[in-house]
């Protein structure tokens, strides 16, 4: 790479990733990154002062398609005396695998992305009539889609497919599974320049969970397994390995208190309401979209574990450290397995359920010493940055209450 | 689909040189309708043959792609698993309006390798093989029929005769560089209307090219601001939109038109799979058979799904060259789909599963026509009622 600059991917808490632009033979000293931004809320900059120190992992970088002056690598976050900050998410994922490395495994990993196109003028999706895996409507969309596909792979980031999804205007992107660290940069990648691109080509798209109530929301589906060397561990002879079992449970038994790190708006949990593709009642099943954990399980290379409940806007590596931490901690513990979901999980007599709304996922995390044990001090920051939402969203009147009460009572 | 076209090593090549650069894997749902996933060909050459997992819901949805709760093969109680398709980079063929750009289908199957009974192209297949175990060997050919209209339902502007970019020829173009098997397209009596016509090629390639066919018309059509339309009756149309099968079964076995005509009355709603394709009930469904009954003629909806309709039409030819007789009812009513149920030689060759799972959709059909009140109602009692 002998581009005069670098383009240095980061992650703020809240999962949004901004690129920071600088002169690649300085980059190594660290770009200084406000607290202000880095903690920044939905709608209003953090009032802590001080600053980090944006520093690129040099093991990222990758030819940059968007900039042909620049390279492309990602970043991490660390304090002035260079340690990992607690505002940096990708370090915590980083911690998490660390464990695993220590411990002769090595998770690999991919993220489906959903996500929706509108029209920007009227901020509706792009069309409204349900398309799934439809080739044609693909094609129609290809002058968007394909320019993502392209430009990703340009970036050397594999790109596996690309579909219309169920929802009107709603499409998915899936990379090819990697070790996770890499799959999660990917993925932040993979969705940050997507958001560009669909704006370049003079559309608009989000990644909010649920934009409309009459949609299907927009999930991220995390497909992990767990190797060991060129070993699959988590497949025995066709079926879930002993360990994967283990690895499974450890994913329902934090599930719940760890939720907000998925789905970390009040509007992720309109994902949840009713009977839907996503999931509210805790329990697995094998190739079952009912459950909350799905097991694919067949021949070794395509043996894995999916767990479904996060939101498409999460905090990429947030979630998947707590989803990996959850499998490890199950592995030591020697978690039992329930006995999978046969058919609807709706309608399971399941005791357990996700929280259903952000303030009980609030409560739940609050409360909750593991998600202390794999955050550390990022669980107080991640936790008062999620703070003001609960307040407004306690405190605001929503058009839905003002249609369905302020005429008849 | 044209056979002679297909080079094990075509798309290696097409990659190689930087002319392909995506593939579309891809397969039929029961309605006919092109589905699949977009992905970077260069991975899918150096892969090979490759499984794709979809949804399962999504080969046995609706038109508008709604899942129905009563179908058993796939619902909320199933938990909507994977259905596999398995893809070979050797039968890819060049998307002829796309440049840069392949397909390839593949047959749908379940977790452990085996063709789902609920997919159309596994029923054609698994009757082919039942009509090659009785000595038989089949082809077929079509001519599929339908208008390009704009969102006025007027004619589009483009598939005027005389447009320098005219529609119906880019459409020609476009399937010949798909090495689709094309063999003429002309216009029908109605304005925008048109016939095209697919020459005599393997059932599942022509199958194939029917599902090629309407979705290259639709996109062509919509990227010129207007719709190609396949709905059996157009309000103002004088000519329903038809799919004609015609199949070629050799050696020759003789079995009356009558006969045929039996078997299909039993089976109408495969053929005109909508509430507003079985409306038009006077249309005959056996157009023309041969004095020895090896080359048949069937006329079903330009709705329908290719392969449904020559699975049915082959199954009945099978069944008439044994002599079967019709035991059920004629239907001509979408609503009364579930007499299919009581046709001996439909379930006999179509198998029970595919029956099972079809009936509910038509039946769903119907039911949410029943629900509906329509333009004509309003218009004819709204004020005077």
């Amino acid at each position: 790479m002998s581009a005069l600059w670098l383009d240095v991917a980061w992650t703020d808490l809240l999962g949004r990733c901004h690129v920071t632009r600088v002169r690649d033979e300085r980059a190594d000293d660290g770009v200084p990154i406000p607290i202000a931004t880095v903690g920044a809320g939905y709608v209003a900059p953090s009032t802590s002062p001080g600053s980090l120190l944006l520093v690129p992992d040099r093991s990222t970088e990758r030819p940059n398609p968007f900039s042909a002056d620049a390279g492309l690598a990602v970043g991490s976050l660390v304090d002035n005396d260079g340690t990992p900050s607690a505002w940096c998410s990708r370090s915590v994922l980083a911690r998490v695998l660390d464990r695993f490395n220590r411990e002769g495994y090595r998770i690999q990993a991919a993220a489906e992305l959903e996500f929706f196109l509108m029209d920007p003028q009227t901020g509706q999706p792009l069309w409204t009539d349900v398309n799934q895996y439809s080739v044609t409507k693909g094609g129609e969309l290809e002058m968007v889609l394909g320019r993502i596909r392209r430009q990703l792979l340009a970036a050397e980031i594999p790109v596996e497919a690309m579909n219309p999804e169920f929802s009107g205007g709603q499409v998915e992107l899936n990379i090819r599974h990697a070790p996770a660290q890499q799959a999660a940069d990917y993925t932040v990648l993979s969705r940050y320049f997507s958001r560009e691109i669909v704006r370049s080509s003079g559309l608009d798209a989000t990644f909010m969970a649920k934009p409309w109530t009459e949609q299907a929301g927009s999930g991220l589906h995390v497909h992990q397994s767990l190797w060991v060397g060129t070993k699959n561990a988590m497949h025995e002879k066709g079926q879930l390995s002993p360990l994967a079992r283990n690895y499974l449970s450890g994913l329902l038994a934090r599930i719940r208190e760890l939720s907000l790190l998925g789905s970390s708006t009040p509007n992720a949990y309109h994902r949840r309401a009713g009977i839907s593709f996503a999931p509210s009642p805790i329990c697995w099943g094998i190739d079952n979209r009912t459950v909350a954990v799905r097991a694919i399980v067949g021949s070794e290379g395509a043996t894995r574990i999916e767990q479904r409940d996060a939101s498409a806007d999460c905090n990429l590596y947030l979630t998947f450290a707590g989803q990996f931490a959850s499998g490890l901690d199950g592995i030591h513990r020697e978690l039992e397995l329930a006995p999978p979901v046969v058919g609807n999980a709706h309608e399971e007599k399941v005791t357990e359920y996700l929280p259903a709304t952000f303030i009980e996922a609030m409560a739940v995390f609050s409360k909750s010493i593991a998600a202390r044990e794999l955050l550390g001090t990022t669980a107080d920051l991640y936790e008062n940055m999620l703070r003001p939402e609960l307040e407004e969203v306690l405190a605001n009147s929503s058009d839905w209450e003002r249609r369905r009460y302020i005429s008849v009572v | 689909m044209s056979a002679p076209k297909m080079r094990a090593d075509w798309l290696a090549g097409e990659v190689a040189s930087g002319r392909i650069d995506t593939v579309a894997l891809s397969f039929a749902d029961r309605l006919g309708a092109w589905r699949g996933k977009r992905v970077p060909a260069k991975n899918f050459v150096e892969h090979g043959s490759t499984t794709l997992g979809f949804c399962d819901g999504m080969i046995v949805c609706d038109i508008q792609c709604g899942v129905i709760e009563e179908t058993p093969f796939s619902n909320y109680s199933t938990g909507y698993p994977d259905l596999h398709v398995t893809l070979d980079p050797r039968e890819a063929r060049p998307m002829g309006w796309r440049p840069g750009e392949a397909f390839v289908f593949g047959v749908p199957r379940d977790h452990h390798g085996e063709v789902l009974a609920v997919a159309p192209t596994a029923v054609l297949l698994s009757v082919l093989r039942r009509l090659e175990a009785q000595g038989f060997a089949a082809t077929a050919s079509a001519e599929l029929s339908g208008a390009f209209l704009d969102r006025d339902a007027n004619a589009l502007r483009a598939a005027v005769v005389g447009e320098t970019e005219h529609l119906p020829y880019l459409w020609l173009d476009a399937l010949t560089a798909s090495w689709v098997p094309v063999r003429y397209c002309h216009p029908g009596f109605d304005p925008g209307s048109f016939r095209l016509g697919l020459d005599s090629v393997t059932p599942l390639e022509l199958a194939q090219a029917i599902v090629v066919a309407k979705g290259a018309a639709k996109e062509l059509a919509r990227a010129r601001g207007g719709e190609a339309i396949f709905m059996t009756r157009r309000p103002g149309a004088s000519e329903p939109a038809l799919l004609e099968v015609t199949v070629a079964v050799a050696p020759s076995v003789e079995f009356s038109k009558e006969l045929l005509e039996e078997l299909l009355a039993e089976a109408r709603p495969l053929l005109f799979p909508s509430v507003n394709a079985m409306r038009k009930s006077d249309i005959p469904m056996v157009k023309s058979i041969d004095r020895d009954g090896s080359l048949v003629s069937v006329s079903a909806s330009a709705e329908a799904d290719g392969a449904t309709v020559l699975a049915t039409v082959l199954a009945a030819v099978g069944a008439a060259t044994q002599g079967t007789r019709a035991k059920g009812p004629r239907i001509d009513d979408l609503a009364r789909s579930a007499q299919l149920h009581e046709s001996e030689w439909l379930g006999d060759w179509l198998g029970a599963s595919f029956l099972e799972n079809t009936v509910p959709l038509l039946e769903h059909e119907a039911a949410l026509f029943a629900l509906a009140v329509t333009n004509w109602e309003i218009e004819r009692y709204w004020g005077v009622a």
